[in-house]
């Protein structure tokens, strides 16, 4: 396989998972016909109920058994298969920067993840948009699926630039009043802000009918935390420094990370929010293709 | 009160490294590494929560390593506790007094002797400032004092000053067990103390180490004082151990005197030793040197020799020309009752007139019994040959032994005279055979005293015939004893016929063949002997009377034949004194019981004893304990008076006046399980050992294993367990472990 000339897409890992397609676990609306149901009944190749005839429809439709039967006229409706409407939001604050090892940072698993799902997409003739934020909307690229689409992404990718700060809430506030159609938006994120608010936020996407899968994105020393001599953390936001003793402490950072993640597991689980955490050091491809497999059994 | 000082204070200088820990804490700061980290929320709660917890554990860290040091700086110190006023200062307590009043305690080694050192320190003991509240007083060789303790002290001071020595050996073991008894039963005072004034001589501890009541009494704390002289030259005594007679106390017989001679003294000592009976000498004096104690050769053995000519009780005594600490060992005396000529009968069976009479076998004893056989060369056995048939009541009155040579078969008068005289009467019967025994009659009539039944004779007598020589003589009996250095030298007779044993009940074999048929065996009978000869007395059918062994061999069973002392003997002072008098007429039942009046030599007659004859004629004194000749007389039933004498001699260990090591004590007294032992030269040395041990006390163990605990809690508190780190995430949370 050729080598990709872009910094964040891998095409012999986004190969492994051609066979895999990223399906709708509820109806979606879309404009080309693909692999996801479509709330709108027509004429499509599934059957679907008959209504009773009215003056303009199509005569290929009617129901000429039913009419025998009945002695009244129906039309066969189809349902109608669709394509997805998909939009990325990727994390692109400070704290995404972080990684421990040798490892890439959150921020570069964040888009190879995001590359990854867009070729996905795309290649199932689903339109995707982009949306990369830290405390505000730093780029968004509307749906498509063209290829030209899909290099505009691959290409805001590489030129963007982990920010600063994070408000996650105020940001996905705006993008779900901001998203008319209904649709799956994936969240790529280390979850670093208030969980009440962005799972208040959350909802907000899923008021509006849209699907949520939601990556959570950490490295591995954030949920081991391997130091043992003192050190002097460094907020990667705020700059706010902090002597820690990693002997005193590790009990009980371990317990509030555990009960960060779960809270967001749970809560994630009662919104019917997909929630998926993943490690830095856990291979993307991999990760997905687990990932995939685990939810096509479900949607089936 | 307690008083505390270092055996190395300088090392206290070691207590500044304690102040380390807080200074380090106040000046060293932690210059830490700066790292990224996506969001300090969590650490910023996590330190909110631990803030307590890391603050305690900060300040226990540091008390624990300021601790830490202090502890190992103050141990390598060695800090000492004392008693300020000595072990029994400001306290009640009990004690009692065991004095040692055995003969060594007698010497002279300084000024004043060792028991009067006792008695002395005793009386300060009871009358001092740190004098107990109970007490008792024990003297080892006296009942006096064996009663419960008591607060009357002027009594027991009393008793103390009128305990007397005795000549007797200290039973220390006993006394102490009785002490720990009487200190047990108090339960009022919790303090308790046995003081022991001894001069620790060896042979009154040897049966304390196997005491077990010693390891019972934990509490109880034994206090040894030392009563030898501790000068350097003292003890200075020589003195008898023992005096062995040799022989059989008969007229005419040789007696040998081997007296043990013991050096006490740290120096050599030549001595001249000599002996004398009733007060008149009867050897020249012996000159001898002893090596200093503890060498080899400090203990000699001296004999001299002594023929009696007179039968009767008899005295006499080995002395020694010292001048030393203890005059009472250089005197020995011994009492013997020497008895008449030994009675020896030779019955003779029927003579051949055919035979020679080279190979007459009463002829052969008769000449074995007595050698000389003339009346100007006395000699301890009579003998005389009596034909068979003049076997009789009276021919064996007086005898001591009766020899039978050849006697074909005897009567059941005979037999019966034969059994009485052996199993009654005590005598020794003494079969040789001949080729007119019959085999059948001695089985029949003298099995019960036989020491095996007949058999066939085997063997052809002849001068081209074969012979079976002796393959074994029994050299450790009385009757061979000594005789030859080289066993081979009793193996020279050669026997042509003799007659076979049946096998019955083993009898003790003195001789026997080639082939192992015995030659010569024994039999204990009743209160007698009955010795078999196999073969004749007489060259007929062996060599064994021409042989060198035969001679003595008779001497020495018509010797021993004669029944041991009734009256004379030699006892240890304190001992008990059983007396058998020979000869005297018992009382008939009912009548009043015979009186046996024991006056000490040198005694007057009013200071005798009178004991009282058991029906069995035994009479048992029990007061022996001074030394001395003790004579006795006694009338009996009959009329006739009998009389007799025995000595009285110090126990010979108490002659080694070497005091026993104050560690070797310890360690004897140690296995017995008595531990708390303190040993002193005198009162007060004692007391300060007792003070330095039981109440000095160095804790720098103590304390070392302060600093090994100290040191484990903080390795734990800095080193806190902790739970794997995978287990921090649950597994479903864990991507890695989920993946």
């Amino acid at each position: 396989m050729a080598k990709s000339s872009y910094l964040y897409f891998e095409p012999e890992r986004a190969g492994k998972l051609r066979n895999l397609n990223l399906l709708a676990r509820q109806a979606v609306e879309g404009f080309i016909s693909g692999l996801h149901r479509s709330p709108h009944k027509g004429f499509s190749v599934e059957f679907s109920e008959h209504r009773e005839y009215s003056p303009g429809d199509d005569l290929r439709h009617l129901d000429w058994v039913a009419w025998g039967r009945t002695d009244r006229y129906y039309v066969k409706q189809y349902e109608q298969e669709t394509n997805l409407r998909a939009y990325i939001l990727l994390d692109v604050s400070g704290s995404m920067n972080y990684r421990h090892g040798e490892g890439p940072t959150k921020f570069q698993y964040g888009c190879f993840l995001a590359a990854c799902l867009s070729y996905l997409m795309c290649r199932q003739q689903d339109v995707v948009g982009m949306i990369a934020f830290d405390d505000r909307v730093r780029f968004h690229l509307t749906p498509g699926s063209t290829p030209a689409h899909l290099d505009r992404i691959f290409k805001h990718l590489e030129g963007v630039k982990p920010g600063k700060l994070t408000a996650i809430a105020p940001t996905f506030h705006q993008l779900a009043a901001s998203l008319a159609k209904r649709g799956l938006v994936i969240v790529i994120s280390d979850l670093y802000d208030e969980p009440s608010e962005i799972l208040r936020a959350l909802q907000h996407f899923v008021h509006k009918r849209h699907q949520i899968i939601v990556f959570h994105v950490l490295d591995p020393a954030e949920v081991e935390f391997p130091f043992r001599k003192v050190v002097s953390f460094v907020d990667m936001e705020n700059g706010q420094k902090l002597q820690v003793d990693p002997r005193y402490v590790k009990d009980a950072y371990l317990a509030e990370m555990r009960a960060f993640i779960e809270r967001y597991r749970k809560e994630c689980s009662d919104r019917k929010i997909e929630y998926a955490l993943t490690t830095t050091d856990v291979p993307y491809d991999r990760m997905l293709l687990d990932y995939l497999a685990r939810r096509k059994a479900l949607v089936r | 009160m307690l008083a505390l000082w270092f055996a190395t204070p300088l090392l206290l200088i070691g207590l500044l490294a304690a102040g380390i820990p807080p200074l380090l804490h106040l000046l060293s700061r932690v210059r830490a590494q700066e790292v990224y980290f996506p969001t300090l929320r969590f650490l910023q709660r996590s330190m909110e929560k631990t803030a307590r917890r890391r603050r305690i554990q900060h300040w226990l860290l540091l008390v624990l390593r300021s601790a830490l040091l202090a502890l190992l700086a103050v141990a390598v110190a060695e800090p000492i506790s004392e008693a300020t006023g000595g072990w029994l200062a400001g306290r009640n307590y009990a004690a009692v007094v065991v004095l040692d009043n055995s003969l060594s305690m007698g010497a002279q080694d300084g000024a004043q002797s060792r028991f009067a050192r006792a008695q002395a320190q005793a009386i300060e003991l009871l009358s001092g400032d740190d004098r107990p509240s109970l007490a008792a007083v024990l003297p080892t060789n006296s009942t006096a004092g064996d009663d419960a303790l008591t607060a009357r002290l002027d009594a027991l001071r009393k008793t103390v000053s009128e305990t007397t020595l005795s000549n007797a050996r200290a039973p220390v073991a006993q006394k102490l067990a009785r002490a720990m008894d009487l200190l047990a039963g108090e339960t009022s005072l919790s303090k308790k103390a046995i003081y022991l004034f001894s001069d620790l001589q060896q042979v009154s501890f040897e049966e304390l180490a196997s005491l077990k009541a010693l390891a019972a009494h934990k509490d109880i704390h034994l206090l040894v004082v030392n009563c030898a002289s501790p000068l350097p030259t003292k003890p200075d005594n020589v003195g008898i151990a023992d005096v062995e007679i040799g022989g059989r106390p008969v007229v005419h017989e040789r007696l040998t005197f081997t007296v043990t001679l013991v050096n006490s003294s740290p120096v050599d000592r030549t001595v001249t030793v000599a002996m004398r009976v009733e007060g008149q000498p009867v050897a020249l004096p012996v000159k001898t040197t002893l090596r200093a104690a503890g060498l080899e050769g400090d203990s000699r053995t001296v004999r001299f020799f002594h023929t009696f000519g007179k039968p009767g009780p008899v005295s006499g005594e080995v002395f020694l020309d010292a001048n030393d600490d203890l005059p009472a060992d250089n005197v020995r005396r011994f009492a013997l009752d020497v008895g008449g000529r030994v009675g020896a009968i030779i019955v003779r069976g029927p003579r051949d007139p055919a035979e020679a009479p080279g190979l007459d076998a009463a002829a052969a004893l008769l000449l074995a019994a007595d050698p000389f056989g003339r009346a100007d060369r006395p000699w301890p056995v009579l003998p005389r040959v009596v034909p068979v048939e003049d076997l009789s009541t009276e021919t064996l009155a007086g005898a001591d032994i009766v020899f039978f040579t050849d006697v074909p078969a005897f009567s059941d008068a005979q037999a019966k005279l034969v059994r009485d005289f052996v199993r009654t009467t005590g005598g020794t019967a003494a079969f040789f055979l001949g080729p007119a025994v019959q085999a059948e009659n001695y089985n029949a009539r003298l099995g019960e005293i036989l020491p095996a039944e007949l058999d066939a004779p085997v063997g052809e007598v002849g001068v081209d015939l074969p012979a079976v020589a002796m393959d074994w003589v029994d050299a450790q009996h009385p009757y061979f004893e000594g005789l030859y250095a080289n066993p081979r030298d009793y193996l020279t007779a050669v026997t042509q016929r003799y007659f076979r044993l049946k096998v019955g009940v083993p009898p003790q074999v003195l001789m026997r063949l080639a082939g192992g048929a015995p030659l010569l065996v024994s039999r204990d009978a009743g209160r007698g002997r009955c010795l078999l000869c196999t073969t004749t007395a007489s060259p007929r059918w062996t060599s064994l009377p021409a042989s060198p062994v035969f001679l003595p061999m008779v001497v020495r069973m018509c010797l021993l034949a004669r029944a041991g002392e009734g009256g004379g003997g030699s006892f240890l002072a304190g001992s008990q004194v059983t007396l058998r008098p020979r000869g005297l007429a018992l009382p008939p039942d009912g009548a009043p019981a015979t009186t046996l009046r024991i006056v000490r030599e040198g005694d007057e007659a009013a200071r005798g004893y009178d004991v009282k004859l058991s029906p069995t004629g035994e009479a048992v004194f029990d007061r022996a304990d001074r030394l001395g000749v003790y004579r006795w007389q006694a009338t009996g039933a009959d009329g006739k008076s009998v009389e007799g004498c025995f000595a009285v001699n110090p126990p010979g260990a108490e002659t080694r006046l070497t005091a026993l090591p104050p560690a070797a004590l310890r360690q004897m007294l140690a296995r017995g399980g008595l531990e708390r032992v303190y040993v002193g030269d005198d009162l007060s040395g004692a007391t300060a050992a007792a003070s330095a041990d039981a109440q000095g006390r160095n804790w720098w163990d103590y304390l070392l294993a302060a600093v090994l605990v100290v040191l484990v809690v903080e390795a734990v508190v800095a080193n806190r367990v902790r739970r794997r780190d995978e287990d921090a995430v649950p597994a479903y949370l864990n991507p890695k472990i989920a993946a």
